[in-house]
Formats: structure tokens, C-alpha cells, sequence
């Protein structure tokens, strides 16, 4: 998704709606004390990084994907499982 | 949310946008019930419908009605509900006329 020309001012204020609307959707479930609230909170907080990506916020992007990939890590029972592959033995 | 706010705000949805008034019975009845999974399976389906999925219909729908329910939800299917929601926000519709 590119902003570009004439349509940039209108579309980026948009966005930072859509943004503003994450947070409060994310403060909301957070309010809410749910007994899991990691993959529902990570789910928020990428798709408000990728809004803070095309309006340019390098910054903002950055820093909340950054947490979530911290996020991400400790998270167990994340579907699909990962295995890791054994190792081959060496052919004879 | 109060039901009696929600099944207001519900009847003056259906007056607003009569092609969704089926659905927005549907979302009435089980609101009545209590019964917050089949809603959201139903809200979840009706993400699909054209004129469901509108800026002008969502934004309203969401804030106006499910807000006063979003913690009876599984969290994870109101995530992506939200996010829906959140693309209108950010639709060309939503962002005004062309310059």
C-alpha cells in the first residue's frame, strides 16, 4: 500500500484513525483481564505496526514489531507447532 | 451496555440500512439470549457480506453495539473482527473524495 500525491494528506489521516482505533480496541482487551491475552494482543499490535509503516512512522513500526517478535518468542502453543528437523545421518 | 440501549440502537440500524435487517435481527435475538459465541460467529460471517463490510454500516456497528459486549468475546476472534473494522477506517471511502 503506497501514499503518494494528492491523496496522501487525506489517506494518512485515515490511517492514524485506524491506528487510534487499534489502540483503543488493544487497551480494551487488556482491560478486559482475559486468562490468555498475548495472541490476540500480538494480532493488534502487527496490524497497527503495519498501519504505522505506511504512514511512515519508521520509528513506532520498529520499536512495536520489535516487541512483538519478544512477544512472539516466549509465546508456547502457538499453532502451527515447530519441530525441528533431526539431524541426517551421513550416508556410508 | 444496557439491552435495552442495544436493542435501540439495533432497531434504528435495521431502519438505517433495511438491506441488512435480517441480519441485524439475528444479531437482536442472540443478543437477547446472551448467547455470545453464535454471535460472533455470526458477526464474523457477516464480515463477508458486501453491504455489511461498509464503512458507513462497521465502524458504527462496532462501537455502537459491540463495544458493549467485546469482553464476553473470545478475545482472539474480536481481534479479527477489529481489525476488519480498523480497514474501513482506512478505506478510501472512509478518507473522503478524491482531491
Amino acid at each position: 500500500m503506497q501514499v503518494e500525491g494528492a491523496w496522501s494528506g487525506i489517506v494518512c489521516d485515515a490511517l492514524c484513525c485506524a491506528v487510534a482505533f487499534l489502540d483503543e480496541v488493544i487497551e480494551s482487551v487488556k482491560e478486559a483481564k482475559h486468562a490468555r491475552p498475548d495472541q490476540p494482543l500480538l494480532f493488534l499490535q502487527m496490524h497497527r505496526a503495519q498501519y504505522l509503516l505506511v504512514i511512515g512512522d519508521l520509528k513506532q513500526c520498529k520499536t512495536a514489531v520489535e516487541e512483538g517478535k519478544q512477544t512472539l518468542d516466549s509465546l508456547d502453543d502457538v499453532s502451527p507447532p515447530f519441530v525441528p528437523c533431526a539431524e541426517p545421518e551421513a550416508s556410508q | 451496555m444496557s439491552a435495552d440501549k442495544g436493542f435501540k440502537y439495533l432497531e434504528g440500524l435495521q431502519n438505517q440500512f433495511p438491506a441488512l435487517a435480517a441480519r441485524i435481527t439475528s444479531c437482536a435475538d442472540l443478543f437477547q439470549r446472551k448467547l455470545w459465541h453464535q454471535l460472533t460467529v455470526l458477526i464474523e460471517e457477516s464480515l463477508a457480506v458486501p453491504d455489511f463490510r461498509t464503512p458507513a454500516f462497521l465502524i458504527s456497528f462496532y462501537q455502537d453495539f459491540v463495544t458493549g459486549f467485546a469482553h464476553k468475546l473470545n478475545p482472539l476472534r474480536l481481534a479479527h473482527i477489529a481489525v476488519t473494522v480498523a480497514e474501513q477506517w482506512s478505506s478510501p471511502e472512509e478518507a473522503g473524495n478524491g482531491p
